[in-house]
Parts: C-alpha cells; structure tokens; sequence
C-alpha cells in the first residue's frame, strides 16, 4: 500500500519525464534517419545524414570550435570557482556579502540582457575593445569582430558565471572540522601541505559534480554564441549548438539537425562518463 | 605572526573586493548606459558615468514593436514565468516528496534520470515535443514551454528529494497513527519542513523561466506572445541598426524581478544552492 502511494506522488512528474524527455529523444534518433522539414511526412533514408555530417566541413568547424570552447572554458571556470572559494572559505560577515556580489552574475547571466552587453563591451563601439587597442594588445576594430578572439569574448563570459560551481566548492570547504586545519597548522603542515591533505580530498566529490555539469553546460551553451557573436566571425564561434539550431529553424533541414542533436548526445554522454570515471579514480587514492 | 597573517588577510579582503567589483561592472554598465545619449553611448563609450539622467532610452523602449508596447512583453513574461514555476515547484515537491518518504530505492534510478535530463540539450528536444504537442492540438501559444516543466523539472525534485530525505521517520510515523491521510501527511508535516526547498525551487523556476531565451525563440511566433527576451534580443536588428539607449534600458527593467528576489532570499541561496546542484 505504501508503494502505491509513494507512485502516486511520483507519476506525474515521472509521466511528464517519459513524455517530454524519454520519449522524444527516441523520436530524435528516429528523425535523423529520415528527410523531414515539420510540412511534409518524414521519408527514411536511413544513415544518410550521418553520412552527409562526415563530409559537411561547416559541422567539423562547429565541432572544433566547440571542443576547443569546452576544453577552455570549463577548467577556466572550475579554477575560478575554487580560487574564490579558497578565498571565501571563512564565515564572516564581509565574506557573506561579497559572496552575494560574486553569485549575481550567475542569477542573470543566463539573460538576454545580459548577453547584450558583453555584446555592446566587446564590440566595435564598446569600451573594452577599446581598452584593449589601448594597451596594444589588439589591433582589432572590436574583439568580437576578430576571428583570433572572438570565441576567448565566449569563453570569458562563461567564466564570468562561476558563482554556482564556487558555492559548491565553498559547501564542501566549510565542511571541514575547524580543529582539523588548527591541529595541521600546530603541527606545522605548511600551506601547501593542508592544500594538498587537508582541502583537496574534502573537495573530491565538489570537483567531480562541477567537472560533469559544467561540462554539460559548455557543451550545450547557445545563447553568447547567438546573441554575443552570431556564431562569426568566420563561423570562429559556430558553437555545435548553434549550427543545430540554424539547421533545424530557419532552414527547416529537421532530419539533418536531429542527426546533429544524436552525435551531440552520445558524444556528450561519453565524455561525462569518462570525466566521471577518472575523477572517482582520483576519489580513490 | 600575527602581524603577517593580518597583511594576508588584508591582501584577501582587497582581492575579494576588486573581483567583486569586476564582475558586477557588466550589470552597473547596463544601468548606466540606460541613461545615457546615443552620442554617449555611441563615440565617448570609455566614459562611464552619463551626463544627465535622460529618460529617452525608456520611453523610447518602452514602444516596444508590432503594435504591442514593452509592457505587453513584460505582462507576458510575468505570467508565463509564475504560471511555469508554480506548477513546476508544487509537482516536483510531490515527486520529491514521495521519493525521499517512500524511499524505494529511488536515488540511483532518481540520479540517473537527473543527469540524463540535464544532458539532453533542450535544443534538441524542442522538435519532437512540438510534434507531439501538435498532434494533440497544444502547441498554441505559451503551452509548448508550459507543458514540459508544469509536471516537475527533474532539477527540483532532486531538490525536494534531498529536502524530503532529512524529515524524521517519527514525525510522519506520527501523523499516519493519528489517522491522517498520505496527502494530508505530505501537507501537514512535509509542506513546512519543505519551505526552503520551495522557496528556493519558485526562485530558481522563475528566474530560468524569466531568462530563457532559445525555447521563447522557437515557439512563440506571433508578436503578442512575445516575452522580454525576444524583445531585447529583437533591438539588436542586423539591418536597422542596434538602438542600444533601448536596449540598456528596457535590459534594466527586465534585471529588477530576478535580482529583487534573489536579493530577498539571498542567504537561502547561498547556503543551498550546493545542496541541489541549481544549474549554471
């Protein structure tokens, strides 16, 4: 009877998971075996467009870009979080506060409006281009118009929304016993001793979390690339996610986009995997 | 010693401070530049603070296009934001309620439809769901956002499952002797000890909802359905131009709500948001 009632409470949160996210992933793999634009009836044409992403050089390049966007971006943000974290680690009232400054970009950063204004700082006419020219490090017009920086403007306005993977961090730090790090420094362990015995293994699992959702995150990230840079100069910022969405909306080139959404799925699922292996092998030790 | 450890901790504070600062600058520039000229904005861009408080930026904004002013945008981006996160917030605390009282092994089979929710793009999910919901008639207006999150988000049941997992097995123990219902048990006994989960899961729904910007992209085609991301995204116009005095400042209106209320329960949040895993 209690098992009854335990799948009352849980059915229709678990209906609306198998009908908005289980099921329509299958319809996906089966929408990238066929030709279909959302007018006519999908015809099937097996791995055809599996065969067409091979030689599409425009999906390599989206590829590339992404990898190399992850590959920055996420390790970028995840020693961000820590550094700060680190800094964070005591309890006290001017901590709490800056800690609330340094999280509001993460409660907006997900917001066209803010998009807009890495766009405005970063473009021809926006102060931190200019900056830059100024202290020669460029000779760009904007950095988003540079086909060398354009992605780096990508990857710093991740970087920016560091805030929930340094709260992570910070929960796991605050974890440790006070007299554990008092009796280390008594017995003097140096800084880098507690560093390396002290706060790194109480960090394991924080890592190991922040390491697989920022991954996803990375992986999946569609709005600076759409709004920020529009995927150019050059197709220099063609996230994946973003020649996805140009072939499935606009160009209505659904099966095609699907085969893009399955490649993007299992690379992603196998990556997380492996990230997540590898980070239990460190729990290990 | 001492006197060193005061320099370093001092050195921290400074650094804090200066980080601090740096990453707020983007949102103070949005503030800013909403009131300043086209000319500012446009040739003295090194300068920071505007001239005078013009308020042209607003009502020029606020016209919005089409026919529909920004407040439409505004009025609909409210309602579709309140309507996403009550429904998605009350499921989701019965799901996560349900899993963590009736405990049937649920965390790993739980985990896993977490993490696979979370790693299957919503880009990728956008056309199937809108062929299903057209099969069924529903794919009118904000339904196609609505539906898939009014049933529970995975993010916040995971949530309310950590929540539920700590209510004392006594305490409900109690309440079923005394003959009270599962669901008034779940009301009765789960409803308060849940509230920080609630507040946080309304907060976080809200906010996502507030600021989502691809599925508003696809779905809501006709003007007078538009929200105030597609509104802010549609003043960066390739061939007219960006009108950036509006984009500033209709882009300060639409920051209020989220920080306003994060602002409120700013402590909950950061006490907890490890605990869930909120994304970002």
């Amino acid at each position: 009877l209690t098992l009854v009632r335990g799948i009352l409470f849980v059915a229709p949160w678990a209906a609306s998971f198998l009908f908005f996210t289980a099921l329509p992933t299958f319809f996906v793999i089966f929408i990238s075996l066929t030709d279909y634009n959302l007018l006519r009836e999908p015809r099937w044409i097996g791995l055809a467009n599996y065969v067409r992403l091979l030689s599409d050089p425009k999906f390599g390049r989206s590829i590339l870009v992404t990898i190399t966007y992850v590959g920055i971006a996420v390790p970028l943000k995840i020693a961000v979080a820590l550094f700060v974290a680190l800094l964070l680690r005591q309890k006290t009232r001017i901590n709490q506060r800056l800690l609330i400054g340094l999280y509001v970009p993460s409660v907006v950063g997900g917001m066209v409006a803010t998009a807009l204004v890495w766009k405005y700082l970063f473009g021809s006419i926006g102060p931190a281009s200019g900056l830059l020219r100024r202290l020669a490090l460029s000779t760009a017009v904007s950095v988003t118009g540079s086909p060398r920086m354009a992605l780096g403007v990508l990857v710093v306005y991740s970087v920016w929304q560091f805030g929930t993977a340094m709260l992570v961090f910070l929960a796991a730090l605050r974890q440790i016993p006070k007299e554990q790090i008092e009796v280390a420094i008594i017995e003097g362990a140096s800084r880098s001793q507690r560093l390396r015995y002290l706060l790194l293994p109480a960090i394991t699992n924080a890592l190991k979390f922040n390491v697989v959702v920022q991954i996803i995150l990375a992986a999946t990230a569609f709005n600076g690339a759409f709004l920020i840079t529009s995927g150019g100069p050059l197709d220099s910022t063609l996230l994946l996610s973003l020649y996805m969405y140009r072939t499935t909306f606009p160009n209505l080139d659904v099966g095609y986009g699907s085969a893009m959404s399955v490649v993007l799925f299992v690379s992603l699922s196998l990556l997380v995997l492996a990230a997540s292996r590898s980070l239990a092998r460190l729990g290990d030790e | 010693m001492n006197k060193r450890f005061s320099v370093l901790s001092l050195l921290r504070l400074a650094l804090l401070i200066a980080l601090t600062t740096l990453v707020l600058l983007p949102i103070i520039r949005i503030v800013l530049d909403s009131f300043k000229t086209n000319m500012e904005i446009f040739v003295h861009a090194h300068k920071w603070l505007p001239n005078s408080l013009s308020l042209t930026n607003y009502t020029k904004g606020w016209r919005g296009f089409h026919g529909h002013s920004f407040g439409r945008f505004l009025i609909n981006t409210v309602w579709l934001s309140v309507l996403a996160s009550l429904g998605n917030t009350f499921m989701a605390s019965l799901a996560g309620y349900g899993l963590g009282r009736y405990s049937f092994r649920a965390k790993s089979a739980l985990t896993a439809m977490v993490v696979l929710q979370m790693m299957i793009p919503v880009q990728v999910l956008l056309v199937p769901r809108y062929v299903f919901l057209s099969q069924l008639g529903l794919n009118k207006g904000f339904l196609p956002i609505l539906l898939p999150q009014i049933m529970g988000n995975g993010f916040f049941v995971y949530l309310f499952y950590q929540f539920a997992k700590t209510i004392p097995q006594d305490l409900i123990d109690s309440a079923s002797i005394d003959g009270a219902s599962a669901f008034s048990t779940y009301r009765m006994i789960g409803l308060p000890l849940l509230r920080p989960a609630f507040v946080l899961a309304l907060l976080f729904s809200f906010v996502w909802n507030w600021g989502d910007f691809i599925q508003q992209l696809v779905y809501l085609t006709e003007p007078a359905h538009y929200t105030v991301s597609l509104a802010l995204s549609l003043f960066i116009d390739p061939e007219s131009g960006v009108a950036w005095g509006s984009v500033f400042a209709m882009s300060s209106i639409s920051l209020i709500p989220p920080l306003v209320l994060f602002l409120v329960i700013r402590n909950l949040v950061t006490d907890n948001a490890a605990l869930s895993g909120l994304k970002l």
